[in-house]
């Protein structure tokens, strides 16, 4: 059997400049002119995923659980590598990509339009959405931002599993809502499962992992430190979890600076490969300014 | 060039998407409004009747009539298409930073919502166009084969207006001051445009000004379509390589802004 997902050989580079003004020269001279500052979050990530798979993916605050979720997603794309997904990928988030703006409904209708389907077919899963995300009538006329954290990740887990995604990635949105919702998620997730359909599980908490997960990533610093079946990298997620509680508040924050530190070194020694664009890409470009030129030009002496 | 061969195929293959979200908008925008869409007729119309009566009325008092034309349709022919100009750029700028929260944790072609604004735009012009064609046909101001002229303002309106807004609403979202800055510009270019006074009379200053304007070449050809009995175009060759030069260079700069930013857009924020 195939694989669903495909991750080979995936980095991300982050731009350290933070500086505005250097962001606009790199937007606007295709990356000439414009020194970055890169910065791994992830680097070499490299797994492979069939249907019906459940991975939990682990790791430490800011060791690039999110990026990886982003990527999967295909929200952000990878500086390198490939990521391959067959089918439609659906990402939860805990601010779950609302519109805070919008009331529930309109939420509901704009995600679902963005996301290919027709208002008819809207029509027929609004009243299983708004069921599903137990809000009510009155709360799904309200705006997103009058929510609770609880009511947006039920509206936005609502929606996201009505828009039938092949690939499911929850980024630690069941931490926010009470047993009984989450309870009710994991029902709809195990029939997920039995679909065939793979989820991926972004988490700190090992608990639900270890009830979920047939298969984990244990992502540390950037890197991947283990990939396979789930019990046993969750044990050792556990076990290191524990001895870093064990040491002192200093002692763990030296550990976390002198981890950075190391991730820092490593994007420093790896070659800066430019985000330019290539030459022969920019001729039409310079055609069409010297047309515009001649335009102006000729503009002038008609005059 | 190949970025811009993306693009058009982007919203080739969405378009039912882009159509679905764009009557969405206009549904929802109107939602709890007692007029509903009539609004998109009634705000033109006041605007259209506050500027007679102080351009027409009180500025330009005796003088009455703009060459064969009343004044009255002299300025509806430069207000409405600038209404849908005008609206275009502004929204447009701002359609991606408007979805922000959506865009950033899905998978979604963001240079559709461009097109959303300016299908939403071009609805709203469609009902105005359709008051003025009703005038001209009642008055026969132009014979019916130069409302295809018509057409061709919507065309290169389109793509004037997307190659502003895929610049603008990647530049937006980098720094909010840009907003402000282009409905100031945006507001300039209403007066430098010959929507209330007109070509003709005015000091020779204003036709060279307007000989840069795009914005006065697209007005000049929606006026030209539906009310004058020239050409169907507006402008001698040097206006049209001039307005084509122009606005192609924009549109290319536009895409590529565009891909560019949103390949690196959480890098952006």
């Amino acid at each position: 059997m195939g694989y669903k997902v495909k991750v080979e050989n995936v980095s991300k580079v982050y731009d350290l400049n933070r500086n505005k003004l250097s962001k606009l020269i790199s937007l606007f001279t295709f990356g000439y002119f414009y020194k970055e500052k890169s910065f791994y979050a992830l680097r070499d990530i490299d797994f492979e995923v069939q249907a019906g798979d459940s991975v939990g993916i682990i790791g430490l605050n800011g060791s690039g659980k999110s990026t990886l979720s982003d990527m999967l997603a295909e929200v952000i794309q990878p500086t390198d590598g490939t990521i391959d997904i067959k089918g439609k990928s659906s990402l939860i988030a805990i601010n779950a990509g609302l519109n805070q703006d919008l009331t529930g409904e309109e939420n509901i209708r704009m995600k679902c339009l963005m996301h290919g389907m027709t208002s008819s077919e809207i029509d027929g899963k609004y009243q299983d959405i708004l069921e599903f995300s137990e809000l009510g009538d009155e709360y799904i006329k309200q705006p997103i931002k009058s929510y609770s954290s609880g009511m947006r990740s039920r509206l936005g887990f609502a929606i996201a599993i009505h828009t039938d995604p092949d690939v499911l990635i929850v980024d630690e949105a069941l931490s926010v809502g009470d047993s009984t919702f989450s309870d009710k998620c994991m029902d709809r997730m195990i029939d997920f499962q039995k679909q065939g359909k793979t989820i991926f599980f972004v988490s700190h908490s090992s608990g639900q992992m270890e009830k979920m997960c047939n298969k984990a990533v244990w992502v540390q610093y950037g890197e991947m430190k283990q990939f396979g079946d789930a019990m046993p990298i969750i044990e050792d997620y556990n076990e290191f979890i524990n001895q870093y509680k064990m040491l002192t508040k200093d002692e763990q924050l030296q550990y976390k600076e002198k981890m950075m530190a190391k991730q820092k070194k490593k994007s420093k020694r790896s070659k800066n490969k430019k985000e330019k664009a290539p030459l022969t890409s920019l001729i039409p470009g310079v055609i069409l300014f010297l047309f515009a030129l001649a335009g102006i030009y000729i503009q002038i002496g008609s005059l | 060039m190949y970025n811009i061969f993306k693009f058009l195929k982007e919203q080739w293959t969405n378009r039912r998407l882009i159509f679905g979200l764009a009557i969405y908008d206009l549904k929802a925008q109107y939602a709890n409004h007692y007029l509903g869409v009539f609004w998109n007729i009634l705000q033109p119309a006041m605007q259209v009747l506050l500027y007679y009566i102080v351009f027409g009325l009180g500025l330009r008092g005796d003088r009455g009539d703009v060459g064969e034309l009343p004044f009255i349709i002299h300025l509806i022919t430069g207000v409405f298409p600038w209404l849908f100009l005008s609206s275009a750029v502004n929204s447009t700028s701002g359609a991606i930073q408007g979805q922000l929260s959506l865009v950033t944790k899905m998978k979604f072609p963001s240079s559709t919502l461009i097109s959303v604004s300016l299908v939403n735009s071009v609805i709203n012009l469609m009902m105005t166009t359709a008051i003025v064609t009703f005038i001209s046909l009642i008055n026969g101001y132009s014979s019916p084969l130069h409302y295809l002229g018509l057409l061709y303002f919507i065309f290169a309106s389109i793509v004037l207006t997307s190659g502003i807004g895929l610049i603008m609403s990647s530049l937006v979202i980098l720094i909010r001051d840009m907003k402000n800055v282009l409905q100031n510009v945006v507001r300039m270019f209403f007066f430098v445009t010959p929507i209330f006074w007109s070509l003709n009379e005015a000091n020779e200053i204003m036709h060279v000004i307007s000989s840069f304007n795009p914005f006065a070449y697209l007005v000049m050809n929606y006026r030209n379509a539906m009310v004058l009995e020239e050409a169907p175009l507006y402008g001698d060759t040097a206006d049209h390589i001039y307005f084509w030069a122009v606005t192609l260079f924009i549109f290319y700069v536009g895409v590529h802004v565009h891909y560019r930013f949103r390949d690196k857009l959480v890098d952006y924020l």
